[in-house]
């Protein structure tokens, strides 16, 4: 594992999905219908997608919170259904959208959670497990918060506290589920710093939900943009996220200029998909 | 003054504010309880006069002490313990604070395992606690098969009712069994209610094995208990195997409510008012919880079991008729409060 930029020579991948098909529980319909996806070790990847288009559904998959019904989900080129459980815990740590937790737990045992994996049913956490959850309170810093119980805890926090459990997992993939969905804006952007700092500090491969698309293309490398549970494209944001595909996609007119900071959008309101696809 | 006043309560809030302070208040009230119910009774003994009683063989007390008081208080001690303990694990197990072995039925299934035994094999009473343990399993089981739903507010209620339903169809199960076998069951009442009246050093001993495994089992699972207050999905998400995880929980609980209704019958709402009083002041990770957890609840029913006997002296009272006084209306303002 180097820290130093890999050139897109030959990337290696730390997922990938092939052709998967994925419906949900008691549900008679695939949300996803042969959608494919390869995630880059290293890099941040943000889906994008109106609702419906099968986000969710595809982080939920990569991390075997759901069931694929067709195709394969690789890690690090080994199929997801050969990972026991805790050793796919150690590689691929998840954050799901809405996280129930029962009144009174505390910030510091939710993330001792994390480190479950690790040690096993029966095991303790020894002073190494101990000095990772106090780094990973840290790194979101909200260390000192350790001992408040979640619910006292703004939105903000509260999902930092969630982010710094799955942070001792010492994971080499974290999943995000929506993670600005509900905070402020300024509690936004603090978080999806955040995340890059996971990318640049730790190397985490990241592969986030998010509604917002400039908010994607800030943080992301590449944007995959979903559409009826396929991938319709996947590439740089500048590429990727062009007139064309907002109204192909999302079915809304807009001005996108590239500037030195990075894109600029304006969304000027509903319009009409030059081809139906 | 004042100032002072404020020092120590600050300090004293300080103090309790860390989890395993009431482990140490729990275990204080559980030696105080013990020493007076020991203490009190028919013949009445001062506290100062109790060491003597306990340790000279020539003291006038010594052989009801030993006989009669000590086994009866470590009895009151462990069914305590057990209850609350397997309340604690069910409460977690399906995620319900409403959760209790009795309520459930599970004491109840453990009652039937147990009838088995004294009834058709009135020589082995050393099996009554394991018969108890496969009645109570077997309840657990249809109990979450009957409750398995994937909705969590429904699944509370759901739970709930199925434990009821059961509990009644056991109880006919009991009743039936010691009407027709009067001459040697148990009398439903006590039974059913559930009374520490008569209890020795015997029955002492038979709650011993299934209560050291049951609190083995709970040491060592502590902290995977409390991965189970996550939701599902960010559980597996950790690597816990959610199911067989919550099974192991349930199976313990069983374990140890089968102990406690070998030797005491089926008292009810310990397992349900203990951890959730607890659980308002420690929260609910497990490593704090438990110790405390275990000796209120054998804190508890010796104290019941105290007034139970000396209330209206010479009369003695059924302890589980006390306890449901107490639990009844604790259940329904669970109820009131936390069910939709």
């Amino acid at each position: 594992m180097s820290a130093a930029p890999v050139e897109n020579l030959a990337p290696e991948l730390a997922l990938e999905a092939r052709r998967l098909h994925v419906r949900h529980p008691g549900v008679d319909r695939d949300v996803l219908r042969d959608a494919s996806l390869k995630v880059r070790a290293g890099e941040i990847l943000a889906l994008v997608g109106p609702n419906g288009s099968g986000k969710s559904t595809l982080i939920r998959a990569l991390g075997r919170d759901l069931e694929t019904r067709k195709g394969d989900v690789l890690v690090e080129g080994d199929p997801l259904s050969t990972y026991p459980r805790r050793r796919l815990a150690r590689r691929v740590a998840r954050l799901p959208q809405d996280p129930q937790t029962p009144e009174g737990l505390t910030v510091e045992a939710l993330v001792e959670c994390g480190r479950h994996p690790h040690v096993g049913a029966f095991g303790r956490l020894g002073p190494r497990d101990q000095a990772i959850v106090a780094e990973a309170l840290e790194a979101v810093e909200i260390a000192d918060y350790r001992t408040r119980p979640l619910e006292m805890l703004s939105g903000g926090e509260r999902r930092r506290a969630w982010i710094a459990m799955a942070i001792a997992q010492e994971p080499r993939v974290l999943l995000l589920d929506e993670p600005t969905s509900a905070l402020d804006l300024r509690h936004q952007f603090e978080l999806l710093d955040l995340l890059v700092r996971l990318n640049r500090e730790r190397g985490t491969t990241i592969v986030l939900s998010i509604h917002d698309l400039e908010h994607a293309a800030h943080v992301a490398d590449r944007v995959a943009v979903l559409s009826r549970g396929r991938v319709y494209d996947v590439g740089p944001p500048e590429r990727v996220l062009n007139e064309e595909t907002l109204l192909d996609v999302f079915r809304v007119e807009s001005r996108i200029t590239e500037e030195e900071g990075g894109l600029t959008m304006r969304i000027l309101g509903p319009g009409d998909p030059i081809r139906n696809f | 003054m004042n100032a002072l006043v404020w020092q120590v309560r600050s300090r004293a809030e300080l103090l309790f504010e860390q989890p395993m302070a009431w482990t140490v208040v729990t275990g204080l009230a559980l030696i105080a309880a013990g020493a007076l119910a020991t203490a009190q009774g028919a013949v009445d003994l001062s506290l100062l006069q109790l060491p003597a009683s306990i340790l000279d063989v020539d003291h006038p007390f010594h052989g009801v002490i030993w006989d009669v008081r000590l086994p009866r208080v470590a009895c009151g001690a462990l069914v305590g313990l057990d209850l609350a303990l397997a309340g604690a694990l069910l409460q977690t197990t399906v995620r319900n604070p409403l959760a209790d072995p009795g309520i459930l039925g599970v004491t109840a299934g453990a009652g039937v395992g147990a009838l088995m035994v004294i009834l058709f094999f009135p020589g082995h009473g050393e099996w009554v606690p394991w018969a108890g343990f496969l009645g109570a399993v077997s309840t657990i089981a249809v109990l979450l098969g009957l409750a398995a739903s994937k909705d969590g507010q429904t699944g509370a209620l759901r739970i709930v009712l199925s434990g009821v339903a059961l509990q009644a169809l056991l109880f006919a199960l009991i009743s039936l069994m010691t009407y027709v076998y009067a001459d040697r069951a148990p009398a439903f009442t006590a039974y059913v209610v559930g009374s520490l009246n008569g209890l020795g050093w015997t029955d002492v001993q038979r709650m011993i094995p299934p209560t050291i495994l049951g609190g083995l089992a709970v040491i060592a699972y502590r902290r995977t208990l409390n991965l189970l207050l996550l939701d599902d999905s960010a559980a597996s998400g950790v690597g816990v195997p959610v199911v067989q995880a919550r099974l192991g929980a349930a199976v313990v609980a069983a374990l140890l409510t089968a102990a406690a209704v070998s030797a005491a019958g089926l008292i009810g709402f310990v397992g349900l008012v203990v951890p959730n009083a607890i659980r308002l002041v420690v929260g609910p990770e497990h490593g704090a919880l438990l110790p405390a957890t275990a000796l209120g609840g054998a804190a508890l029913v010796i104290f019941a079991d105290l007034i139970a006997r000396t209330a209206l002296s010479p009369l003695e009272l059924p302890v589980g008729a006390l306890l449901s006084m107490v639990g009844g209306p604790y259940f329904l303002y669970l109820l009131w409060k936390k069910l939709p």
